[in-house]
């Protein structure tokens, strides 16, 4: 491979010599002049040039203002300042500037030429080399730190886990007694008043309510572990919606689909999949007790969008250059989120629904499950319009 | 028509003597209960349940061993079993006692659904 070289120099009879000491030092060069400095700016960017020689004092700018100008678009070929006897001092200044190294024109000019281009040239591959590493040192930090952040994550969960089944064991038998007994009182107590009624099915909620505190936390712990396959997103989304229209009563809400038909499989966990949409679906209802709408997309993207868009939201070291993914929008008709929430809606326990609405982990749960699947999930609201979530999945190999 | 008749094993003996006042009151089954898993292998086959309402832990013998020991014994075999599990996380326990029992029921349950539950399982064993 030829070396490529861009020579800038505004007396016509110095370019000569230099490209003729060129020719004659053996090197196998190519070289290519400028002879202003908007010349030379067109040549460079057009690059590029695996070293460039450039005379300090041009018609209008001087070399400093070239080199300012490459490191502005982030050009670092190996630029080499060519100065008049006497000037060491410009020559420093440049350097500092990043120029790799400077000649003077004298006598010696013609024997080092070849050999400084050579140095640089040198020198700018050791750097890149260096910078390549330094990024291999990065990634491999960032994948260990990925993966120690889940070890831990996935712990957390487990000690959960056994403390929520303990719990929940101690909770709910307690419960299952309460339960009986207001029934056996209901039943019993004939003639009741209404106050002796009342009191009754408000103990009775509060049982349910207790129990399905346990349920949450139980669902909280249990996404320690998947169980992943290769799985049909549509076929996800269909049962999820079922069971939520099974489960659950709403009237005036419009719901649409609007998902490909051939997108490819995700891997997931199927029933924490699910249990992730049905959240969704029902948040998105039960902000709209009066009605409303839901649209529900599916599409497939690539990753040259993520960083403007995906990027923003999924840990970007989990995807690899090229990787496409499925992502699922799930928008609603519905109030929003005002701007103060937003930061707490994926906690856990933050619920705006009173005490007999929600216990505030339906989104935390979800967020746990999506980390593990290692895609991403997030919501975006505008107050009076709606509010979308998005959830980001990573495609089945092969 | 003889009453058909029912069995609650569990260690929670409120538990157990509730669900026994509430199914005399609601229904018209003969309950009896037992406070452990012995007790309970006994009481069954003794008593003859036409179904067995069987907690899954419980301290000594725990449930799953005395689902096994009536499904191996021709004097109980034909008891039909609903478990009781009060985790709701224990699904491994319950796959294992799949092929033995009926059905499970997580606590807290109220009356009048485990009345219905019981009806039809009863009614899914042809047990009139
Ligand atoms: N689609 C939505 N529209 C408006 N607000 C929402 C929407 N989804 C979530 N929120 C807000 O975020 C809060 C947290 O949601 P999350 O699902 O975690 O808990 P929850 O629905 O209150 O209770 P749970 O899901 O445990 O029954 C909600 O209480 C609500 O204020
Ligand atoms: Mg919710």
């Amino acid at each position: 491979m030829p070396i490529k070289v861009l020579l800038i120099e505004d007396n016509l009879d110095h370019l000569e010599i230099s490209k003729r000491i060129l020719q004659k030092a053996g090197g196998d060069y190519e070289v290519d002049s400028a002879s202003d400095s908007r010349e030379a700016l067109q040549k460079i960017f057009a690059g590029p040039y695996d070293v460039i020689l450039c005379d300090y004092r041009l018609l209008e700018v001087t070399a400093l203002d070239i080199l300012r100008e490459m490191n502005r678009k982030d050009i670092d070929t190996p630029f080499i300042v060519v100065t008049a006897l006497g000037s060491e001092k410009i020559a420093v200044d440049m350097m500092k500037e990043g120029a790799y190294d400077y000649l003077i024109k004298d006598v010696l000019y013609s024997d080092t030429l070849d050999i400084v281009i050579k140095k640089a040239i040198e020198r700018y591959r050791n750097k890149k080399e260096k910078e390549g590493l330094q990024k291999e040192i990065r990634e491999a930090y960032n994948k260990l730190k990925e993966t120690q952040d889940q070890l831990i994550q996935s712990e957390k969960l487990s000690a959960l886990g056994q403390l929520a089944s303990g719990v929940a064991h101690e909770v709910r038998n307690p419960l299952g007694i309460i339960m009986q007994g207001i029934d056996y009182l209901e039943n019993k107590i004939a003639n009741k008043e209404s106050d002796i009624q009342d009191t009754l099915t408000m103990l009775k909620a509060s049982v349910k309510r207790a129990n399905r505190i346990i349920g949450s936390l139980l669902d909280f712990s249990r996404a320690a572990s998947l169980d992943l396959n290769p799985e049909d997103l549509n076929g996800i989304l269909e049962s999820s919606l079922s069971l939520v229209k099974v489960r659950f009563k709403f009237e005036n809400i419009n719901i649409v689909v609007e998902t490909k038909n051939d997108l490819p499989r995700v891997m997931a966990d199927k029933n924490k999949l699910e249990q992730v949409f049905i959240n969704i679906l029902l948040n998105a209802m039960q902000s709209m007790p009066e009605g409303g709408k839901i649209v529900i997309r599916a599409f497939e993207r690539e990753e040259e969008s993520f960083q403007n868009d995906i990027g923003k939201k999924i840990p970007l070291n989990s995807l690899q250059p090229g990787e496409k993914v499925v992502m699922v929008e799930i928008e609603d008709s519905g109030p929003g989120v005002p701007e103060e929430n937003l930061k707490k809606i994926f906690d856990p326990f933050f619920s705006t629904k009173g005490p007999n609405g929600g216990v505030g982990l339906g989104l935390s749960i979800s967020r746990n499950i999506i980390n593990m699947h290692k895609g991403g999930i997030y919501l975006e609201s505008q107050l009076g319009k709606g509010t979308k979530v998005t959830v980001v999945l990573k495609i089945a190999e092969g | 028509m003889t009453k058909k008749k029912i069995l609650i094993i569990d260690d929670e003996t409120d538990f157990c003597k509730l669900v026994k006042r509430n199914l005399e009151l609601i229904s018209d089954y003969e309950v009896s209960i037992a406070g452990d898993g012995k007790k309970g292998f006994k009481s069954a086959k003794e008593f003859k349940p036409h179904l067995i309402l069987l907690d899954i832990m419980m301290p000594g013998i725990d449930g799953l061993e005395v689902l096994k020991k009536l499904k191996a014994d021709s004097e109980t075999t034909s008891s039909v079993v609903i478990m009781l599990t009060a985790r709701g996380d224990d699904e491994l326990k319950i796959k294992a006692a799949q092929s033995y029992c009926e059905d499970y029921i997580t606590k807290p349950i109220d009356a009048p659904e485990l009345k219905i539950k019981i009806e039809e399982t009863l009614k899914r064993n042809g047990i009139k």
